[in-house]
């Protein structure tokens, strides 16, 4: 039996990595009787197109933003919240033990998918060409990118940024060509992306976990043995410590070559205030979406904040 | 399995005449079956497919070149071409290459370039002793000039079918897109010398030069705003296309007075259904791409390629020669839509930079546009100038041959492509 | 009435064209001139391209506009050419109310998963009813237009023809269409 994955990241990236271990697991685990295939870069469509197509059985796994997510389940929003998680170890205990299972019941009920494994990438920190932001005083007025998601787009405007939406192919040359000053995303992305040629200052805020799942439509998981379900659910969760190493280490090498091509980086000075204000400005705003301000305060308090 | 049933359904279809988005559409979904997939999947693939703002420049080109038509924008670039190009020998020959630039660099259609160029060039050509065909022949053959020379709807189809940037292939169209039109220049300029079509024209007059580019002013700052906002920043391709719909109707109104409301009309009418018709094909071609990328195909195909020869110069010679004949058959849009998940993995494992082959790929199908039997360029000059499609093929050949001597240079050259976006850091 | 009807595809897109090219217009203007980026904007834009392009395909269809490779089949006699003609204009048919039947059920399945669009929060439901209806009007243009021409012997008309003969008449009065030897497109 051979299981189709779809990823929109080429090979050599932490969605790669992902994948590559995954696909070695499977196949130890069931001693070669389930296959599994990569089709990396976005050849079997968008995000969105992938997980409709997991949610009808055509496409085995997809990788994908959690974002990418919340449109079918909006309840995993509580994730994307800013500053929702503020670590790594927050990072990780949102999606192991009885969390994971909770959002994995509400991704199943509402979006149709079963979450196998999830991969941690990172922060997404700030990347802009105008100046070095350490502070909020120096984040007024910049343009900052955002893609399609109303939570960040609001969030940056709450901290006195503009934030323009825009789509990802665009990025690069809007960065270049000054429509946009600045965009976030993990350290990896940015370098693989090159953005360092056209950004010169990147500050380390702690607003957004990326967070990527790799799932499989409920139709399919449950038309699988149970001996499939349990191969497939451990690999995935193998790969996802495996993930966990690989962005650690991968991660602060690729932080190192932008460095090395004249990235300047900072850290906030004044972090507690972009907290406060995206927790007075910004949550209140999305309780709703999110499944209630209960249910997002029982998060906080799971992960002791 | 998957591959034999696909080629060889989509094959006989289109043999049978059935429409290329049915052919593709009709191959797949009987794919789906035969793998049990489920077909709503190809449904979510028809909105997929549709709904992406890249795809949005299409329409906003076609109808951003029908107003500038009404709004007078082109005929008077096309009075500025015929009085620079003046009274040297094949002289209109010339202008009607010229125009051709100048009105690409406001299009994005062959065919469109053509007409509109034709329509005011073509008749004056006959009356000064040009015969009916050589004219027809040169007006289709540098209509084709619309699709390289910025903006084009087939760099469009192609950035989005290969997930380029669409400003990169726009800038990398510049240089390939005035050396074809100096290559045409040279032919004419040969040709005319042959047959002796001589100073026709009228000597150059400096008030009457000036007074035309007077007159002619806001029509020349039409690829000014269209090229000058991508490039320095302010749109995107898509945008840069409806702000230009707005410019034509901001011109057509206000300045030269001449855009109608017959004409609005005229243009909506034929966005409609210009887009509805390319652009279906690209949900079919999509599906076929889709099931070719899932069983390896494109790989394949590559592997066999370069199993034969790992000589890059081979293999461009035998694409382009590929892509001549197709572009003499089928129409250019598709074409890309169904060729490049095919041939650009193989181009790729060659070491070919994605934006060269779309210029490569462009300017190779854009021939087709002024060969039989398919010739959209050619049936255009063809009614303009009252003749026959055989009697324009013969006099077009050593401008096609022209143009392909030019299509292997850029190939062998990369340069001539990528300088201008290496340089703007594409 | 009825003839306004008969082109209702036509009527409806030009209106959707108007929409998403005004809409793609506010938001270069705000975004240039007054630094305000508006998510909303641009997804209604695409959501209005996307029933624009399919009731696009749709009036094509009427207009029997579509790319087809026909120069060969025009040369067999005129019933076998239309016998074949009407065989894939009826797979034609088939492949369209399948597309249409097929979309009633991702209708459903995202009415039981439903997807808010990420700016404007709405069901894509509404975005995706353009499916049912527009592979429905195909199906129903190509039986229009085949029925049209074998049974009230009205030939489809050329759009690319009619587009030619529009800037030639413009040209001049007297120049007939003489020697363009018809291809099919
Ligand atoms: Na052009
Ligand atoms: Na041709």
């Amino acid at each position: 039996k051979t299981f189709k994955v779809g990823m929109g990241d080429p090979m050599d990236s932490d969605q790669g990595a992902l994948a590559q271990r995954f696909e070695e697991l499977v196949e130890e685990l069931s001693d070669g009787e389930m296959q599994v295939e990569l089709f990396p870069g976005g050849q079997l469509g968008s995000e969105t197109g992938m997980i409709q197509d997991t949610r009808i059985g055509k496409l085995d796994f997809a990788l994908v933003g959690v974002g990418n997510l919340t449109p079918y389940a909006p309840r995993l929003g509580a994730l994307t919240m800013p500053y929702a998680l503020r670590s790594h170890a927050d990072a990780v205990k949102a999606t192991t033990g009885p969390l994971a299972e909770e959002w994995n019941a509400i991704a199943e009920k509402e979006a149709g998918v079963h979450i196998v494994s999830w991969l941690y990438s990172n922060f997404r920190y700030l990347t802009n060409s105008k100046r070095p932001v350490t502070s909020l005083e120096d984040l007024q007025g910049l343009k900052i990118r955002v893609p399609q998601n109303k939570i960040m787009l609001a969030t940056y405007q709450a901290w006195g940024a503009s934030p323009i939406s825009m789509s990802w192919p665009e990025v690069f040359t809007g960065l270049q060509q000054g429509v946009i000053d600045g965009q976030d995303n993990p350290d990896i992305v940015n370098y693989t992306m090159k953005f360092q040629e056209v950004q010169k200052y990147l500050t380390e805020v702690h607003y957004q976990y990326s967070l990527q799942p790799i799932v499989m439509g409920v139709r399919t998981y449950n038309k699988l043995s149970d001996e499939e379900r349990e191969i497939i659910d451990r690999a995935g969760l193998e790969a996802q410590l495996y993930g966990l190493q690989f962005q650690l280490t991968q991660a602060s090498q690729a932080r190192a070559g932008m460095e090395a091509e004249g990235v300047q980086s900072a850290t906030l000075t004044d972090e507690d205030k972009w907290i406060s204000i995206a927790k007075e400005k910004v949550w209140p705003q999305f309780y709703e979406e999110i499944g209630g301000k209960q249910s997002f305060d029982d998060l906080q308090k799971a992960l002791g904040h | 399995m998957a591959a034999t049933i696909l080629f060889s359904l989509f094959g006989a279809l289109l043999f049978l005449g059935s429409p290329i988005v049915v052919a593709l559409g009709v191959a797949s979904l009987a794919v789906y079956i035969v793998n049990g997939d489920d077909i709503t999947s190809l449904v979510e693939l028809a909105f997929s497919a549709i709904n992406s703002f890249p795809l949005m420049a299409l329409p906003s080109f076609i109808l951003a070149g029908a107003l500038m038509g009404d709004a007078g924008i082109a005929r008077r670039l096309i009075r500025i071409a015929e009085e620079l190009a003046g009274p040297a020998a094949g002289g209109l020959g010339a202008a009607a290459v010229m125009a051709c630039m100048f009105f690409g660099a406001i299009s994005g259609s062959g065919p469109a370039t053509t007409a509109a160029v034709g329509m005011l060039v073509i008749p004056a050509m006959i009356e000064r002793g040009y015969g009916r065909s050589y004219p027809a022949a040169i007006t289709a053959t540098a209509g084709g000039l619309g699709v390289v020379i910025p903006p084009s709807m087939p760099l469009v189809i192609y950035g989005v079918t290969a997930n380029e940037s669409i400003s990169g292939l726009f800038m990398a169209g510049v240089i390939p897109g005035i050396l074809l039109g100096l290559a045409l220049m040279i032919a004419n300029y040969i040709t005319s010398k042959r047959n002796g079509y001589q100073t026709e024209g009228q000597p150059y007059d400096k008030a009457r030069v000036f007074k035309v580019l007077k007159e002619g002013f806001w029509s020349l700052m039409a690829p000014v705003v269209i090229l000058g906002g991508i490039y320095s920043g302010l749109f995107t391709p898509t945008e840069a296309a409806v702000v230009s719909i707005f410019y034509a109707l901001f011109v057509g109104v206000f300045i030269h007075k001449e855009s109608s409301l017959l004409g609005l009309n005229e243009a909506f009418q034929n966005t409609t259904w210009l887009t509805g018709r390319v652009l279906i094909i690209m949900f079919t071609a999509t599906a076929f791409g889709r099931i070719l990328v899932e069983h390896h195909i494109p790989a394949m195909i590559a592997q066999g390629i370069l199993s034969i020869t790992d000589s890059l110069w081979l293999v461009w010679i035998l694409v382009i020669a590929f892509l001549l004949v197709v572009g003499m058959f089928i129409e250019i849009l598709a074409t890309i839509m169904i060729v490049t998940p095919v041939l650009l993995p193989v181009m790729v494992q060659l070491g070919v930079d994605p934006i060269h082959f779309g210029i490569v790929l462009v300017v190779s199908l854009g021939i087709g546009f002024s060969t039989p039997p398919l010739g959209e360029n050619m049936f255009i000059s063809s009614s303009i100038a009252n003749v026959s499609i055989e009697k324009i093929s013969v006099r077009a050949l050593p401008l096609v041959g022209t143009m392909v001597l030019i299509v292997l240079l850029l190939a062998f050259v990369p340069q001539l492509s990528m300088w201008l976006p290496n340089l703007m850091g594409f | 009435m009825l003839a306004k009807l008969n082109n209702i595809e036509d009527y409806a897109c030009r209106f959707l064209l108007a929409i998403f090219v005004l809409l793609l217009f506010s938001q270069v203007i705000l975004r240039v001139v007054f630094g305000i980026g508006l998510a909303w904007m641009e997804e209604l834009a695409r959501y209005a391209f996307v029933w624009f392009v399919f009731l696009g395909a749709a009036h094509a269809t009427h207009l029997s506009a579509h790319n087809r490779l026909q120069t060969h089949i025009n040369l067999l006699p005129r019933k076998m050419a239309n016998g074949i003609l009407l065989f894939v204009d009826l797979i034609w048919v088939g492949f369209s109310l399948t597309l249409a039947y097929k979309s009633l059920d991702l209708i459903s399945l995202l009415t039981e998963f439903p997807y808010e669009s990420p700016a404007l929060g709405w069901s894509l439901v509404y975005v995706y009813y353009i499916f049912p209806i527009a592979f429905t009007l195909m199906a129903f243009r190509v039986l229009q237009v085949q029925y049209l021409k074998l049974v009230k012997g009205i030939e489809p008309g050329d759009v690319d023809q009619d587009e030619v003969n529009k800037i030639t008449e413009a040209e001049s009065n007297d120049a007939q269409n003489a020697g363009n030897v018809k291809v099919g497109n």
